[in-house]
């Protein structure tokens, strides 16, 4: 009896451990074979950061292809395959002003039903706590997370340190204007920053003469989400809707606020270098780092990326991080109004491999894979951690590891995206109307009546008012 | 003999019919199709079907400021690189049509833009034309001259994309005058020079008659080419600054492609497919082809 009851507690335990191996092997195994399809917008921070998933998918079994979109041809070609129900993806990028239509077509699937399903989540590797308050809003849509925030980069300031401390400056901005040169708190000061830095071939900028012509400022001002994302920032910060009035739907283009902003934005452009009207990011953040701009306000992973590599800048360690500057009278009510960007993927509604593809992005989002990551020197775009804001090596690595302290501490405000399907539409005729301003064809009280009137008739058609 | 006819005719239709069948499903049904969109609503995303709306889309064009810009734009650029090739073409055709050694080698190498697609001949202009790198407002400034903003300014973003399209069709141009040339009588010519004409006069009562249906041809097949103009629009400037390159098929994309409105697109197309049918009869009407 005695050695029957041993066998047969042996083969328990025995059947039990090979159920142990058995899971852990499996859970790594289901996937394998599986083919992974990724359509994603071919941006520097998604180069390297795909590269990690397709190792980790290798890892587990899988076999990851991504497939390479410009940007604006991307939202199409979804749509239009959601339209088909194309099986093609599995994980798709989101961006955050394409979240309301995706939602409401169904392009992207949510993920709160993997995440919170016990049998399929694994805690060790996502926990949303440790995430920047910033980052699951942008991808949030009526309380479902429907793509997952891989990154964090906010629209930030940066400006030339090493001019701003010159004691020639200094003196005579103080002269001039009556307050002392710093990182400016407001866009009006923003304005007389960069008026008075900018100057011709041959005048004096910190005791030297120039030998071409320097500017103020620089913005990304090709009609469409270039100029969009530079303008919406100073939009947000004077307390002015993002095109509409979201409770009425009815579209405030016109609004005396909204034309105070576009005249000081036309005055900015005035310190903008030449091109800026058909400029990209890329190419705006590339002034500044070749030493020809005293400030700009960008994407942080594009200046961490241009601005603090060798191979492209010619500033390393004469610029500043700040925040963004406030709207004078608005500081308390939308302080240092700012975006943040999520390099959010979501899972393709019509995917064969669902529960796959959101395993990949566990495991991307992971605090392991995002120090890799963040810590790889071919990586410029920041976790959406904040506990690896405090590691001694990622503080090292970004300077800008302090501002996100800082935007944390302040409680900046950050804003969103409207989720509306109309969003994509009114905005292309809201960024046309700052074109029209910034090119001299129309003075901004003319262009922005005109396009009240485009939009107010674009929302009666879509059935918003009356 | 009756029967040999029948035969003959049946014959003939079996022959034709692939290609018949190829027209009418290819090229005449998506015009019916799109003239039936026209008087619909159709935004592929929110619906599966178009609504018939009758001549919603028609009324509304008619207050649409910025599809007329796109119009008056389209037109404008029709006009101006179409009489820039057509000229151009015809002045370095004459010029080619000469016996001298090399000339064949020559015309060989003016004829490669023509090979080159559109995107490409667009993104090499885009760089020729950029005001920081481009190499076209460095030697402006080695030789004394102010950078132009070929691209950034709405006054001269146009014409940039003139010079950019006419450096890749004015080679067409070229090619068929050239062709023309070659059937103008020599005799002509010697028994003009024997009478004291001068080239001046040789060019003008003897090679502009003789290829002026060649001209106008060419005129027409490139006005055509330039009403549709898109790719290297979308690559130089993508419709900007603001608007000022908007061309009509830009439009035309944007609103079918980007806002997925197809019933309002399609309105679009009916109208530009009057405007260029318009263009042609009073073309060939007023030069009497």
């Amino acid at each position: 009896m005695k050695r029957t009851t041993i066998i047969i507690t042996s083969l328990v335990l025995i059947v039990f451990c090979l159920y142990l191996v058995k899971s852990a092997i499996s859970a790594e195994q289901r996937f394998e074979g599986v083919k992974l399809n990724i359509a994603c917008v071919q941006w520097a921070t998604f180069t390297k950061s795909l590269e990690y998933a397709k190792q980790l998918g290798k890892e587990m079994g899988m076999e990851v292809t991504v497939n390479w979109y410009p940007w604006d041809a991307l939202r199409e070609k979804l749509l239009l395959d959601n339209k088909v129900k194309s099986q093609a993806w599995d994980l798709v990028y989101v961006d955050y002003k394409w979240v309301g239509e995706f939602a409401k077509f169904g392009v992207v699937e949510p993920l709160d039903k993997y995440m919170k399903d016990p049998k399929i989540v694994d805690k060790s590797l996502i926990n949303p706590s440790d995430w920047l308050p910033s980052s699951a809003p942008p991808t949030t849509y009526k309380g479902r997370l429907i793509a997952m925030p891989t990154g964090s980069s906010f629209i930030t300031l940066a400006y030339r340190s090493d001019i701003f401390s010159h004691p020639e400056e200094k003196k005579n901005f103080k002269a001039k204007y009556g307050y002392e040169l710093k990182a400016p708190q407001t866009y009006q000061e923003f304005l007389d920053i960069a008026t008075f830095f900018t100057r011709k071939k041959g005048e004096s900028l910190m005791g030297a003469p120039l030998d071409e012509d320097f500017y103020g400022a620089s913005h990304s001002n090709k009609a469409g989400d270039f100029l969009w994302h530079d303008y919406i920032c100073y939009m947000v910060s004077s307390g002015a809707d993002i095109i509409w009035e979201p409770k009425t739907m009815k579209p405030t283009w016109n609004s005396p606020t909204n034309i105070a902003v576009g005249k000081l934005y036309a005055e900015v452009a005035k310190t903008c270098p030449p091109g800026h009207n058909v400029m990209s990011s890329g190419e705006s953040t590339s002034w500044f780092a070749n030493g020809k701009v005293a400030m700009i306000l960008e994407w942080a992973d594009r200046i961490i990326g241009v601005c603090e590599n060798p191979a492209s800048s010619k500033i390393i360690g004469k610029f500043e991080y700040g925040l963004n500057p406030s709207w004078k009278g608005m500081e308390k009510v939308r302080p240092h109004a700012t975006m943040d960007g999520t390099s959010p993927l979501g899972i393709w509604s019509h995917s064969k491999n669902k529960l796959a593809a959101y395993k990949l992005l566990e495991k991307l989002v992971s605090k392991d894979t995002q120090r890799r990551l963040i810590l790889d020197p071919g990586y410029a775009y920041p976790s959406m951690l904040k506990s690896l804001f405090n590691e001694p090596e990622v503080r090292k690595r970004y300077r800008y590891a302090d501002l996100i302290r800082q935007i944390l501490e302040t409680k900046v405000y950050v804003f969103l995206h409207p989720l509306d399907p109309i969003y994509p539409e009114a905005l292309n005729i809201a960024s046309l109307s700052v074109s029209e301003v910034l090119t001299g064809q129309k003075k901004v009280e003319e262009s922005y009546n005109e396009v009240q009137k485009k939009l107010e008739e674009l929302f009666k058609k879509a059935g918003y008012i009356k | 003999m009756d029967m040999m006819k029948k035969y003959l005719r049946s014959s003939l239709f079996l022959f034709l019919a692939p290609a018949l069948v190829y027209l009418f499903i290819w090229r005449i049904v998506p015009v019916f199709y799109t003239v039936y969109l026209s008087f619909t609503e159709w935004n592929l995303l929110k619906a599966n079907a178009p609504s018939w709306i009758g001549l919603d889309n028609y009324i509304y064009i008619l207050s649409d400021g910025r599809f007329f810009n796109s119009l008056k734009i389209t037109i404008l650029f029709l006009i101006l690189a179409t009489a820039v090739e057509v000229i151009a073409g015809m002045g370095i055709a004459v010029l080619l049509d000469r016996k001298i050694r090399g000339i064949e080698v020559i015309k060989g190498l003016y004829l490669i833009p023509m090979l080159i697609t559109p995107v490409v001949v667009g993104t090499i202009w885009y760089i020729i034309f950029h005001s920081k790198i481009g190499p076209l407002n460095y030697l402006l400034m080695v030789v004394g001259i102010s950078p132009v903003k070929w691209l950034d300014s709405p006054t001269t973003a146009l014409y940039s994309i003139i010079i950019a399209d006419a450096w890749q069709w004015t080679p067409f141009v070229v090619l068929l005058v050239l062709a023309a040339l070659q059937t103008v009588s020599v005799e002509l010519y010697e028994a003009a020079k024997m009478d004291g004409a001068s080239a001046t006069q040789l060019f003008r009562f003897i090679t502009l008659p003789s290829i002026k249906r060649v001209l106008l041809i060419v005129a027409i097949i490139r006005g055509m080419d330039a009403f549709r103009i898109f790719d290297t629009v979308f690559i130089m400037t993508g419709g900007g600054p603001a608007s000022a390159t908007e061309v009509a098929s830009m439009l035309v994309y944007r609103t079918a492609f980007q806002f997925f409105k197809l019933g309002y697109a399609s309105a679009m197309v009916i109208i530009l497919l009057c405007v260029i049918s318009a263009f042609t009869w009073i073309y060939v009407r007023t030069l009497r082809i």
